[in-house]
């Protein structure tokens, strides 16, 4: 943390400079204006790809805050989730169904403990924590035949799968840094993976359990360079993508084998 | 810690995860002396490629592995070009129907099932025969009792005869043989199905094929095999490009680079095993991988939910 002392200053520094930049998408006229920036704005997927982070400043001077949540999130999306049942001594796939209304990613930091700085009805109104989500899905049964709870046992297997996949994430321990009441930093960390596309981070500013102010920045995921070619041409262009994939093992099969002649068959 | 992203799989993986996985199939490839597909999906599934891509990728890499020998086998004259292209216009419309069945599988959301119970017939099947027979084998040579086996080359005048039968008789100079073109195109058909299905080249069931049951020489086998396995591959590449977009060649160029330097090793190995020393350690391997495939169907899941191919997609 104290090593990143000197670089949040400078960041500091050069968002007094400039106009506030989070702040001033608010739709709210906020009394004082919350300044924030960010370490990147753009997540690049290329060859080298594992995930990334993305580091959070900002200051509260301005503001009557004194406790801060921020929320990222992407786009709900329909998803179709596959349910496995017994069938005779086997798990196999017995019922699809289609899920609308899921966010691809949905985290949520908290400069303290959420019931301790919020109400229910505010946690409901700003969208924040598990059941708000399980509330907004709807289900839709594609293929087979619905089941007894099968709601709640598609629900607890998607929660399941996007916290394996370290999507989802409620973290109200201190990962919100206040320091002298003012300046603050976080960091989201993006698994790998995290779809392409637009993310929202909202910051909602609280005092005495209400909301004071919010404000809302946005991070761009997106393929770029070979990984991008690849996948636009396997998407787009399928046929030359086929015959290129074939011509390219083909060459590189016989320059292999060129290189290694005579140990193979 | 080295990490690729894989544009189609559209994950991030270790990069030495899949050299190491390339490197050791082909490892055992060179010391067994098969193609080793059927080792490396399920090894690939078990590291977290969905099974679409990784049947597909194998097809793919399958075509870079076979080339060469390919390659040399025509020039030594080693394929019987009118019987291969027999076999290989079952393979095609077999691969060309297989990729079909994998897109109706996958959009029914049992593709998973259905290539891992053919997996675990497959492998329990190849496994178990070639563990008993190299047991056997092992046994007779430690107690030196000879009795005169059951080797009766499977039967090869009775299915001749039968085949004689057969329309659509045919002569093959190159294998010395005269029969009908109907088993060949089935059997290529079956492999082209299974090419599709699991991203096999399918040689542990052709060269015995052609050997026992069509009556082909050995080296001619496994030229027309080679041949055979590079076009089969070739067309199920192309058409789970088109149909499925689950080819990832960089998936597949990455399990190339392993597999050869593996190839190498595994081929020097080898000179230090007997026949059914090495057949008897092949066994126990694919009978492991038929296990854990069995465990995995008959298991109860960690998780009962998963992502279909889906409206906003994912594999």
């Amino acid at each position: 943390m104290r090593r990143k002392l000197p670089i949040l200053l400078a960041i500091l520094c050069a968002v007094c400079l400039v106009k506030p930049l989070a702040a001033s998408k608010t739709e709210e006229p906020a009394p004082g204006a919350l300044v924030t920036d960010a370490t990147k704005s753009v997540i690049e997927i290329g060859l080298r790809y594992n995930g990334d982070r993305i580091d959070f400043f900002g200051t509260l001077a301005g503001t009557e805050a004194d406790a801060l949540i921020v929320k990222l999130t992407s786009p709900a999306e329909t998803v179709k989730i596959n349910v496995k049942g017994r069938v005779g001594p086997f798990w196999m796939n017995t019922r699809q169904y289609q899920v609308d209304n899921v966010p691809s990613m949905y985290q949520i930091q908290a400069s303290d403990q959420l019931d301790k700085i919020t109400t229910p009805e505010l946690t409901e109104e700003l969208q924040i924590g598990y059941d708000t989500i399980k509330n907004q899905l709807k289900y839709h049964i594609v293929k087979g035949s619905e089941e007894e709870n099968d709601e709640e046992t598609v629900f607890d297997g998607l929660m399941q799968i996007k916290h394996e996949a370290e999507l989802y994430s409620i973290d109200d321990t201190g990962r919100i840094e206040i320091k002298e009441g003012k300046l603050f930093n976080h960091y989201f960390d993006f698994p790998s993976g995290a779809k392409p596309g637009i993310y929202n981070v909202e910051y909602f500013l609280i005092k005495d359990k209400k909301l004071v102010g919010k404000a809302s920045d946005t991070i761009h995921i997106k393929k770029v360079g070979m990984v991008a070619f690849i996948a636009k041409a396997a998407e787009e262009s399928p046929v030359v993508y086929g015959i290129c994939a074939v011509l390219i093992a083909l060459g590189t099969g016989l320059a292999v084998g060129f290189v290694f002649k005579g140990a193979a068959h | 810690m080295f990490n690729i992203y894989l544009p189609i799989a559209d994950m991030s993986i270790n990069f030495f995860l899949v050299i190491g996985i390339g490197g050791m199939v082909g490892f055992l490839s060179g010391l067994f002396g098969v193609g080793g597909g059927f080792l490396l999906t399920p090894l690939m599934m078990m590291i977290g490629i969905p099974p679409a891509v990784a049947a597909a990728s194998d097809s793919n890499q399958i075509v870079a592995s076979s080339a060469s020998g390919a390659f040399g086998h025509w020039r030594l004259g080693n394929v019987d070009m009118k019987m291969g292209l027999i076999i290989l216009a079952g393979g095609v419309s077999g691969g060309t129907v297989g990729v079909h069945v994998v897109h109706y599988l996958r959009a029914m959301g049992n593709f998973e099932f259905v290539m891992k119970l053919v997996y675990v017939l497959m492998l329990g099947t190849i496994g178990g025969s070639m563990f008993v027979e190299s047991l056997r084998t092992l046994r007779k040579a430690q107690t030196t009792e000879s009795f005169d086996t059951d080797q009766g080359e499977m039967n090869q005048p009775g299915l001749s005869r039968i085949f004689s039968r057969l329309p659509l008789q045919m002569n093959f100079t190159k294998s010395h043989l005269r029969t009908s073109a109907i088993f060949p195109f089935f059997i290529g058909f079956t492999v082209g199905v299974l090419a599709a299905l699991l991203g096999v080249g399918g040689g542990f069931i052709m060269v015995p094929a052609m050997i026992y049951i069509i009556g082909m020489p050995t080296i001619t086998a496994i030229g027309t095999d080679l041949f055979q396995i590079v076009m089969t591959s070739a067309n199920v590449t192309l058409q789970q490009a088109i149909t499925n977009h689950t080819v990832d060649i960089g998936l597949a160029l990455t399990l190339l680079m392993g597999s050869v330097v593996g190839a190498q090793f595994g081929v020097r190995a080898s000179k230090y095993l007997r026949g059914e020393q090495i057949r008897i350690l092949l066994s126990i391997i694919v009978l492991a991988m038929m296990i854990k495939l069995l465990l995995d169907l008959v298991l109860t899941p960690d998780n009962v939910v998963s992502f279909a191919k889906g409206v906003t997609g994912g594999h």
